[in-house]
């Protein structure tokens, strides 16, 4: 028995009732048009704060992206959808909303097209982001993001590891282009200490971030295993603290300043 | 202008999103949900860059997007702990030995390393050429080549009678 003819047969079978979305081209142009939207308002929000002082405008026109943003007025670019048209969105698992709350809503997080991605699943939650560029969290504060990143206004609470208290804020363009900043604190140290000395039995080569050793590695698809065209990972552990920077489309060298303006309290 | 633009997008989705959707389902892991997103993904890539895209053959294009999308989102779930593994349906025996063979070959593509199966599906499924497999997962051919070799050797055994005896119980 061929095995190439068999597979094909067998995934021919698994597949016949696999079948899109109905309005599909419609769902993909207001997807577009969320996203397009939301870095608009963002842009237009920063603007209003510096020049009106209108903190509270900007407050709540850079949340995740809400459909009332749109309401009121159509949109001279064909992609963007009527006011009704537009999808609510919420943010991640995970997510904890500015006073703390932990949003257990079923939308996905939705990293392989950017930490700016946001699909909704669920009803809506007014929980407008908090204001600032997100460089304060977790215990550290980062002195340096690349030039044209942007944070989302998400925070990840307790998601990596195997144990509590890690904090994680992402900042990007477009999708495209990204960096992740991950704190561990606590037991959460652990599992980042673990990690580094997995890299250096991997023959990975220390460099030193603020008088501490790091490692700026690749690692593939099993988390540890150094990989060369992996995700871009630059690590440290300090006393009370872990610290992972993740990024795509990042210069090295941008990724290393990053970790060298960070401070911890 | 843009009309043609829109309508030209338009009948390419009609066109290929089967074809596409089904290709997610495969290399996500058997998932609908993550299968319908990365579609989605997939083509407003695509609609983004449809001027340029469009003037060429655009699916091998949103072939590249989609598997690479897999692949990426398969590494940063691990990271995340949010591996949402669509486990290969609890299939009943069914009575047919060929059928219930391929039942559990597709389960256990399904489990394969998201690289690995992406190549079995674009290089036996599609039957794609080793060259036309390594540009759409930007790999080297003689990547494609061991990752294919690896994967078939495991669903190889399943054809082996005692093994598909031992596992199938």
């Amino acid at each position: 028995m061929n095995v190439e003819e068999t597979l094909r047969k067998a995934i021919d079978e698994r597949v016949a009732e696999v079948r899109p979305p109905a309005g599909l081209a419609q769902a993909v142009r207001r997807r577009r048009a969320r996203r397009r939207t939301w870095y608009g308002v963002a842009a237009v929000a920063a603007a209003t704060a510096v020049i009106a002082g209108a903190f509270p405008a900007y407050q709540a026109l850079t949340a995740p992206p809400q459909a009332p943003v749109l309401s009121g007025g159509g949109s001279p670019d064909p992609a963007l959808p009527t006011p009704g048209g537009v999808e609510p969105a919420l943010p991640s698992p995970g997510v904890s909303a500015p006073d703390g709350k932990r949003d257990e809503s079923t939308a996905t997080f939705s990293p392989e097209t950017g930490p700016f991605e946001v699909t909704a699943t669920a009803e809506p939650e007014a929980t407008p982001a908090p204001a600032g560029d997100g460089r304060e969290y977790g215990g550290i504060a980062i002195g340096h993001i690349p030039g044209g990143l942007k944070w989302n206004g998400q925070t990840l609470e307790n998601t990596f590891g195997s144990a509590p208290s890690t904090y994680s804020r992402m900042w990007g363009v477009d999708g495209e282009k990204w960096v992740q900043v991950i704190v561990y604190r606590g037991a959460a140290v652990g599992d980042l200490a673990a990690r580094l000395a997995g890299y250096r039995e991997q023959g990975a080569k220390p460099i030193r971030i603020n008088g501490h050793e790091a490692f700026q590695v690749r690692t593939g698809e099993a988390m540890g295993l150094l990989m060369e065209k992996g995700q871009p990972v630059l690590a440290w552990t300090q006393p009370g603290y872990g610290i992972e920077i993740l990024s795509h489309d990042v210069a090295e060298s941008e990724v290393r300043a990053v970790a060298e303006s960070i401070e911890t309290k | 202008m843009r009309e043609s633009y829109e309508r030209s997008f338009d009948e390419f989705v009609a066109a290929r999103s089967t074809s596409l959707m089904r290709i997610a389902y495969l290399v996500c892991g058997g998932s609908h949900h993550d299968a319908e997103d990365l579609l989605q993904g997939a083509l407003e890539k695509l609609y983004r860059h449809w001027d340029r895209v469009s003037a060429d053959d655009p699916e091998p294009y949103a072939r590249r997007v989609l598997v690479n999308a897999a692949i990426s989102r398969a590494r940063r779930r691990r990271l995340l702990r949010e591996v949402n593994v669509a486990a290969p349906p609890d299939t009943p025996v069914p009575e047919d030995h060929s059928v219930h063979l391929r039942s559990v070959l597709v389960a256990e593509l399904l489990k394969l390393p998201p690289r690995q199966r992406a190549v079995l599906v674009l290089r036996y499924w599609l039957d794609l050429s080793e060259a036309e497999t390594a540009a759409a997962l930007r790999c080297s051919t003689g990547s494609v080549k061991s990752q294919a070799s690896r994967g078939l050797a495991r669903l190889r055994t399943y054809l082996d009678p005692s093994v598909f005896a031992e596992v199938t119980g």
